[in-house]
C-alpha cells in the first residue's frame, strides 16, 4: 500500500540525519502551536515539542513508531508528555508562570485583551476532559477542520461535532464559574 | 434529533465565523438555538483567539539543534555493543535454568508447547530457545546433537522468515552457509543478507559458514555483526584428503575441492560438533577473508565430511576462527550424513 511517509518512517529508523531534518521540519510548527495553546509557558512548550521528536526517533529505532500517520502519532505524543507534565504542574502551581516568562508570553498571545485572560483560558481549558481538551487544541488552537481532526482523533466526523460541543460548554460553565 | 442538529448547528457557525460572519448573524439562522449556542460560540470565540499562529525562528532553530543530537545519540547508541552476545548467552542460561525448575516443579509441558510458535521478540520466545539450549545439553550422543543442531538451526531460518512475512524488525541471530547468487544477492542459510549501516564493508566469503547477527527488515537481514565460523576449506564442508599446508593463514587459491589445507583442529575427534556450536569474537572484516570461488555444491554437498583420526583436514586459518568452546565426548562422526543446512540455503534461494 503506497503511503507518502513511507519513505521517512524508513529513514526514520535508520535514524538518517535528512530525513529526520525533513520530518521535523515538516511536523514541528503543529506541534509546537499545539503543545503552545494548551500550555501557558514558551520555554516549556519550546521543550515539549521538541521531546515530542525525541520520542519519536527513540520509538522508530525501536520499532514502536507510527506505522502511517505520522502527525497524529506527533500530537498524541504530545498529548501524553503534556498530560505528565500538567499532573506534575499542578502539585506545585504557584511555581508556574513567573514574570519574566509572563512577558515573553505576551509576544506570541498577540490576539489576547491581557495575560489575566489568557491565564483564566487556559486554567478553564486544564479542567476539561483529555478528549475535550485535544478536540478544543486541535480545532482552535490549530484551526484544523472537522474532517482533520476526525482522523488525528479517530473518531468519525459526528463524534466530533459532539465532542466540540460538549467541550466549548464545559469550557464556557468553567470561564463563568470562575472569579 | 435536536440534540444532533445542536451539535450540526454548531459546526455551521463554526464553519461561518472562520469566513468571519458575527455570532448574531449566524444565530439568526437557528432562532430556535439561539440562546443555547450563544455562549458555546463566545467560549470557541474566545479560545481561537488565544491560537499561537507563529511560531519563533529561534524556536525552530533550538528544537532541530536538539532532535538532530538526540538522533546522532542514538545512532551511535545502535553501534554492536561489545559483550552483548555473552550478556545474552548468559541471559539465556539463567532463563534456562528457570525453565528447568518450572518444568520439574509443574512437571507439564504446556510452557514450552506454548512458546514452540514464537519468534524473536516475542514474550515467549526466551522460553523456547532455552528449551532448544537445554536439549543440546542434555544430548551426549554426537550424531544426534549435530542433528538436533542442524534441526535448529533450520527453526532459525524459519523464523526469520516469518519475521519477514509479518513485516518485524527483530534482532535475530543466525548460522549458515554465505552463498553468493548470480545476481549479487548474498544469502546465508538461504536469508538474504546486507551489511547493515553500522558494519563497514567486509568481502563475503561464499561457501563460509557464519554467524550473523542483525535486525530484520524489508525481507533482509541486516547484518550488524558477522563472525565467521569455519572457511569453506574446514572439514565442516570438506571430506578430509590431502596433505597439511599448515602455514598457509587464509584460503588457497588452489581448487579447494582438491587440495584443502590442513588443520590441526581436526585432530579434535568432535570438531564437527563443536564446530557448529562454537563461535569466535572475531567480526569477519579483521579476518581478511578472501573471495575464493568455490562451487556451491561443494559446501552443500560435502556436510558429511569424517574427520577420520588420522590428523588431517583443512586450512590453518580456521584455527584462528575458531574457538573450540566445548571439547566433544566420543569419536568423531564418521557416518555424520546429516542434510545440510546449505541444501536448504540453495533451494531458499530459489524462491
Amino acid at each position: 500500500m503506497p503511503n507518502p511517509v513511507s519513505d521517512d518512517l524508513e529513514g526514520l529508523k535508520r535514524l538518517d540525519a535528512h530525513t529526520v531534518s525533513a520530518i521535523y521540519d515538516r511536523y514541528f510548527p503543529d506541534v509546537y502551536r499545539y503543545v503552545r495553546f494548551r500550555l501557558n509557558d514558551d520555554r516549556q512548550a519550546e521543550d515539549i515539542a521538541s521531546d515530542v521528536f525525541v520520542r519519536l526517533l527513540e520509538a522508530a529505532r525501536a520499532g514502536r513508531g507510527p506505522e502511517t500517520n505520522l502527525k497524529a502519532w506527533l500530537l498524541a505524543t504530545a498529548s501524553h508528555i503534556l498530560t505528565d507534565h500538567l499532573r506534575k504542574s499542578y502539585r506545585r502551581p504557584e511555581s508556574e508562570l513567573p514574570e519574566d516568562l509572563a512577558d515573553e508570553f505576551h509576544s506570541l498571545t498577540i490576539n489576547l485583551e491581557n495575560k489575566e485572560q489568557a491565564r483564566r483560558l487556559k486554567t478553564a481549558l486544564s479542567n476539561l476532559t483529555g478528549e475535550q481538551q485535544i478536540v478544543i487544541a486541535l480545532r482552535f488552537g490549530q484551526a484544523y477542520s472537522l474532517e482533520e481532526t476526525a482522523l488525528l482523533m479517530k473518531k468519525n466526523a459526528n463524534a466530533i461535532k459532539q465532542l466540540q460541543f460538549r467541550a466549548l460548554a464545559a469550557l464556557n460553565r468553567f470561564l463563568s464559574e470562575m472569579p | 434529533m435536536r440534540s444532533g442538529t445542536l451539535y450540526d448547528s454548531l459546526e455551521v457557525c463554526l464553519t461561518a465565523l472562520d469566513q468571519g460572519v458575527d455570532v448574531e448573524t449566524c444565530l439568526a439562522r437557528f432562532p430556535a438555538q439561539a440562546q443555547e449556542l450563544r455562549p458555546i460560540l463566545q467560549a470557541a470565540l474566545q479560545v481561537r483567539s488565544s491560537a499561537v499562529t507563529e511560531v519563533p525562528d529561534e524556536v525552530v532553530r533550538r528544537g532541530r539543534a536538539r532532535v538532530l543530537q538526540a538522533a546522532a545519540e542514538l545512532r551511535e547508541r545502535n553501534l554492536p555493543a561489545p559483550g552483548r552476545v555473552p550478556a545474552l548467552r548468559l541471559f539465556r542460561l539463567a532463563f534456562s535454568a528457570l525453565v528447568v525448575m518450572i518444568f520439574v516443579l509443574t512437571g507439564g509441558t504446556s510452557l514450552v508447547r506454548a512458546a514452540s510458535g514464537s519468534l524473536p521478540g516475542d514474550q515467549l520466545y526466551p522460553v523456547k530457545r532455552s528449551w532448544e539450549d537445554l536439549n543440546l545439553w542434555l544430548t551426549f550422543d554426537a550424531q544426534a546433537r549435530q542433528q538436533l543442531e542442524t534441526r535448529y538451526e533450520q527453526e532459525r531460518e524459519g523464523e526469520i522468515i516469518e519475521l519477514f512475512g509479518a513485516d518485524r524488525a527483530e534482532q535475530v541471530s543466525i548460522k549458515g552457509t554465505v552463498q553468493i547468487r548470480a545476481d549479487g544477492l548474498v544469502t546465508v542459510g538461504g536469508i538474504p543478507v546486507v551489511w547493515g549501516s553500522s558494519q563497514t564493508d567486509g568481502e563475503w566469503l561464499p561457501g563460509a559458514y557464519v554467524e550473523i547477527e542483525g535486525e530484520t527488515g524489508d525481507d533482509k537481514l541486516e547484518a550488524a555483526r558477522v563472525t565467521l565460523l569455519a572457511t569453506p576449506t574446514s572439514p565442516r564442508f570438506q571430506p578430509v584428503t590431502t596433505q597439511p599446508e599448515p602455514q598457509e593463514t587464509q584460503s588457497s587459491q588452489d581448487s579447494p575441492s582438491s587440495e584443502p589445507s590442513e588443520t590441526e583442529l581436526d585432530d579434535s575427534p568432535s570438531f564437527l560438533s563443536t564446530l557448529v556450536s562454537g563461535y569466535t569474537s572475531t567480526p569477519v572484516s579483521q579476518l581478511q577473508l578472501t573471495n575464493t570461488p568455490r562451487p556451491a555444491s561443494t559446501d552443500s554437498g560435502s556436510y558429511s565430511g569424517s574427520t577420520g583420526t588420522s590428523g588431517t583436514g583443512s586450512g590453518s586459518n580456521s584455527g584462528q576462527a575458531i574457538e573450540k568452546n566445548t571439547p566433544g565426548p566420543g569419536s568423531a562422526p564418521e557416518d555424520a550424513s546429516t542434510p545440510n543446512p546449505p541444501d536448504d540455503s540453495g533451494k531458499s534461494d530459489d524462491d
